[in-house]
């Protein structure tokens, strides 16, 4: 829970600010408390990028679910014939990639605070 | 390394986001910036609304300026029916509802009408922001602003409608913005009377902007007086003008001296030009076979099954999503009315309410007249009029151009007769040229109670002392009333002109070339109650030429005549019968032209395909069916006829430019009754060819390119064509590739991009009940439901029931929202 439940839920919280008009990379603040907070760099960039691209294509998936698919078969259109599915995808992995690069940032930050390998590993 | 590593990823993780809230230039265009347009908290998914329609209807909304209570509710069409304490209070809340369901749309065809629009896109749309500048579209709106401040009562209703539209726009966050806000990557700005100003501008810009004095001056001056008059005759003997000649003229025409009607006569019918869904055409003036055009009439009781009158009306405009019209109920203690409305415009324009119906067919005369100018000096500050020389004005435009750095700054001259439009380009054949434009005139300071007036009429008197608010542009008013009443008015400021005048570039150096002032309201074209039993329009002619005053203009042959022989035979008329008249798909043209063209075919040596052709013209009964192919094979047969005949025009046109081309009406005329006349020889053959060669050849043309096309589908509706666009054409957005029959020369006016924007058909019964379709949605979101969902009922033929609910509380099981607005 401590490795993926809270950081998770931070970065998601933090991103929901943004259907409050706040800016839609504010998800990416989030993510850089949490890759701080809780963790390691590799890890960072892998469960941030997990985390960004569910939520993204989720909120996606479930306006274009409300939608009946209407929209999304026009933007499509717009862009080259994409699919409704792969527009959630490109949606997710714009998440994904800027939640993923933010959290690895961010636990990047916390290596600075670290004096040595022994210490940390006493730490923790 | 720590530090490094660190940076790094920071560094990337920035540029990132800076990337992805950056546009992607591609060519001239942009792609959105990635991450404001996918982001699913305030990007084009926000737009992705539930099936069920917006959220955000139901339940309570606070407005500033409200003097009461105002409830709205919605129909199964998304359709507002406001109801509110007091008109002004219901005006403000149309700002509200409309721009809630129209923002971009407005915001697009009042920058289109102002020439911004290349502040937005760039420099593709920046000659056509620059002719619409100069041809004095903000000008005029000035004009029309400081006009509505004359009266304290349009200023009420401007303000509120404007500050409606405004407590929308300041309400929105950036994921509500409409979709193509956030595709061409700019903001919502607040709306003025200044753009309500404009919107009025761009209808008169569609509908009374057109003119071809220079193409009739040329032409004339090539062919010389004898042939320019056979070729290009001004009345056509078979029109049958809105208003007929019962002797009322008669004291006029002695009062005023007019001693022969055909000194009278009319030139050819200009094309139309500024089509709404041209928006980012630049070669604007470039004519436009798709003339606007529209239907209306009333039937008296006399005639009707239920012995209550009936009204009828479709104006035909380019057709476009969103559409042009937005639906909608008002109710006040002074209104309560139902119909559509012009985004931007407080009222309803064509409608009905519970004592009478109207709707509105353009008019046609011809209202812009180029002058030519004697300048006085060589930097064209000065010019000469009546003798003395005048200084120009000068009018300064700045147009903002989105990836320039600097805007361009441009010198508009303005004569006494109005701006010279074209003096930045010295090949342009009006480079000398002033544009006298009737647009350019301050409007009445009603001009919206022309429409208020309307929809709180109640009987013939109401109606007349509304509509003469109403100059520009000049409108075939039709009416009918509960009690009993039809009438018609062709109402507009309509130019007092001596013969000739305005049909060629004139003098601009005497002022007495001017108009000499506009025809009396009182001596305008109107009938009321014929005998007859009915009134109607279709853009023909006015009236005859025993008509008192001269009018030129642009004038429909054929529907007029078509819907003049369908009210004729009358009797019992119903709902029903005004549909199968709407509806209509036979064409007076081609029962005019093609048993002329049969005759004169020469059936001996005709191939497979031309065999063909022929069985299926020869049992065609003239209608524009979508499965027939007999409306492809003649409309090709009859094109190739007048190219054919016409080949001397066409050489013209290359070498000349701007050349008139003759009307349909006359080449059929001369097919039928002049064969043998010279123009129908050949330039190229040395032989002197007949109307019969002609046929001939141009029929064996018909069917070598059906027969070289064996794939293509012949059946009407593919033939055709038929596409609705969206306003920045944007395909996705538009409805493409529909199979419709019609034409524009038949009743149903169907051609390629154009057709019925409006379908009105209203029983002057009690209580008044009325059916209406538009072919779009009420919303112009491209991702609602409502975006288009009446264009499949429009393409079938099919109406709605137009509900005019008693009060908000109705109990209508089609109510599914409920909106209060309340003073805040």
């Amino acid at each position: 829970m401590k490795k993926y439940g809270f950081p998770t839920l931070l970065i998601w919280a933090v991103s929901a600010l943004a259907f409050f008009g706040l800016p839609w990379w504010i998800g990416a603040i989030g993510a850089a408390l949490a890759g701080f907070i809780y963790w390691r760099p590799a890890q960072a960039f892998a469960l941030g990028t997990t985390a960004g691209t569910l939520l993204w294509a989720a909120i996606a998936g479930f306006f274009n679910n409300i939608n009946g698919g209407l929209l999304a078969a026009k933007i499509g259109q717009l862009f080259q014939g994409l699919q409704s599915w792969q527009l959630i995808l490109a949606t997710g992995f714009i998440g994904g990639l800027v939640i993923g690069m933010a959290a690895m940032s961010g636990a990047l930050a916390r290596d600075l605070t670290r004096k040595d390998k022994y210490r940390r590993r006493r730490r923790r | 390394m720590k530090w490094f590593k660190f940076l790094l990823a920071l560094a990337a993780t920035l540029a990132l986001i800076w990337r992805l809230q950056t546009p992607i230039p591609l060519g001239d265009k942009n792609i959105p910036a990635p991450g404001d347009f996918l982001n699913p908290f305030s990007g084009f998914w926000r737009n992705a609304e539930p099936l069920s329609g917006p959220a955000a209807l139901d339940g309570e909304l606070n407005l500033h300026g409200l003097k009461g209570k105002v409830q709205v509710a919605y129909d199964d069409l998304l359709i507002p029916h406001i109801f509110a304490e007091n008109t002004e209070d219901a005006v403000r809340v149309q700002g509200y509802v409309t721009a809630s369901q129209r923002l971009w749309q407005m915001d697009l065809t009042t920058r289109k009408a102002a020439g911004r629009l290349s502040e937005v896109l760039g420099e593709r749309t920046l000659k056509l922001d620059r002719l619409m500048r100069r041809r004095g579209m903000v000008f005029a709106a000035e004009k029309a602003v400081k006009s509505f401040q004359r009266s304290p009562e349009m200023v009420r209703y401007m303000n509120a409608f404007t500050e409606g539209v405004n407590a929308y726009v300041d309400q929105l966050d950036e994921a509500d913005y409409p979709l193509e806000f956030k595709l061409l990557g700019y903001k919502p700005e607040p709306w003025s009377v200044l753009k309500t100003a404009l919107v009025v501008e761009s209808m008169a810009d569609v509908l009374c902007a057109g003119n071809s004095d220079l193409e009739a001056t040329k032409t004339l001056g090539i062919f010389g007086q004898d042939t320019f008059n056979m070729l290009y005759p001004e009345w056509n003997p078979k029109q049958t003008p809105i208003v007929p000649d019962f002797g009322q003229w008669a004291d006029l025409n002695k009062k005023l001296g007019v001693k022969t009607p055909e000194n009278k006569e009319r030139p050819h019918a200009r094309r139309g030009n500024g089509d709404i869904g041209a928006d980012f055409d630049p070669e604007y003036n470039k004519p436009d076979p798709y003339i606007v055009g529209s239907n209306n009439w009333a039937v008296s009781g006399l005639l009707t099954r239920s012995k209550a009158p009936l009204l009828a009306n479709d104006p035909h405009l380019n057709l476009t999503l969103p559409s042009i019209w937005f639906q909608l109920q008002i109710h006040s203690p002074e209104i309560n009315a139902h119909g559509v409305s012009l985004p931007g415009i407080p009222g309803i324009i064509g409608g009905f309410n519970e004592n009478s119906a109207w709707g509105i067919t353009n008019v046609g005369h011809d209202v812009s007249d180029w002058y030519s100018i004697q300048w006085a000096d060589d930097a064209r500050t000065r010019y000469v009029l009546d003798g003395q020389e005048k200084p120009v004005e000068f009018r300064y435009e700045t147009i903002v151009i989105k990836g320039r750095e600097k805007p361009l700054m441009d010198t508009v001259r303005y004569t006494n007769w109005g701006p010279i439009v074209y003096d930045y380009d010295p090949d342009h054949a009006l480079k000398n040229c002033s544009l006298r434009w009737i647009a350019h005139d301050e409007p009445d300071p009603e001009l919206v109670n022309f429409a208020l007036g309307l929809n709180g009429g109640k009987n013939y008197d109401t109606y007349r002392s509304a509509i003469r608010h109403f100059d520009s542009p000049a409108q075939n008013i039709v009416f009918a009333t509960k009690s009993g009443d039809i009438a018609i008015t062709v109402q507009g400021r309509l130019p007092v002109r001596k013969p000739q005048q305005g049909r060629f570039i004139q003098d601009g150096s005497k002022s007495e070339n001017g108009w000499s002032g506009f025809i009396d309201l009182a001596d305008v074209p109107a009938l009321k109650n014929p005998e007859r039993g009915f009134v109607y329009s279709a853009n023909q002619h006015s009236t005859p030429p025993s008509y008192p005053y001269y009018y030129t203009g642009n004038f429909d042959d054929y529907r007029g005549r078509h819907l003049h022989e369908r009210l004729s035979v009358l009797r019992d008329a119903s709902i029903d019968s005004m549909k199968s008249i709407q509806l209509d798909n036979f064409s007076r043209k081609a029962a005019d032209a093609l048993p002329v063209m049969l005759r004169l075919l020469d059936r001996t040596q005709l191939d497979a395909t031309g065999q063909k052709a022929l069985q299926a013209l020869e049992s065609w009964n003239y209608r524009y069916e979508a499965d027939q192919s007999a409306p492809s094979y003649f409309e090709v047969w009859l094109d190739s006829c007048y190219n054919r005949t016409f080949d001397e025009i066409i050489a013209l046109q290359k070498t000349h430019k701007q050349i008139l081309y003759p009307e349909m009406w006359r080449f059929i005329e001369l097919m039928e009754t002049d064969s043998s006349n010279f123009i129908f020889d050949i330039q190229n053959t040395p032989d002197r060819e007949t109307a019969r060669q002609v046929v001939n050849i141009a029929f064996k043309e018909m069917s070598n390119s059906f027969a070289a096309n064996p794939a293509k589908a012949t059946d009407w509706a593919h033939f055709r064509g038929f596409d609705i666009k969206h306003l920045a054409l944007l395909e996705p957005f538009s409805r493409m590739n529909l199979l419709v029959g019609g034409d524009k020369n038949a009743l149903n006016a169907i051609s390629r991009t154009n057709g019925p924007s409006w379908r009105l058909i209203a029983e002057l019964s009690n209580p008044v009940r009325a059916i209406g379709v538009y072919p779009g949605g009420q919303s112009g979101n491209p991702g609602s439901r409502y975006y288009d969902n009446l264009v499949e009922p429009w393409l079938k033929g099919e109406y709605f029931e137009l509900l005019l609910l008693g009060s908000a509380d109705d109990k209508n099981p089609r109510i599914q929202h409920r909106q209060t607005f309340l003073p805040k």
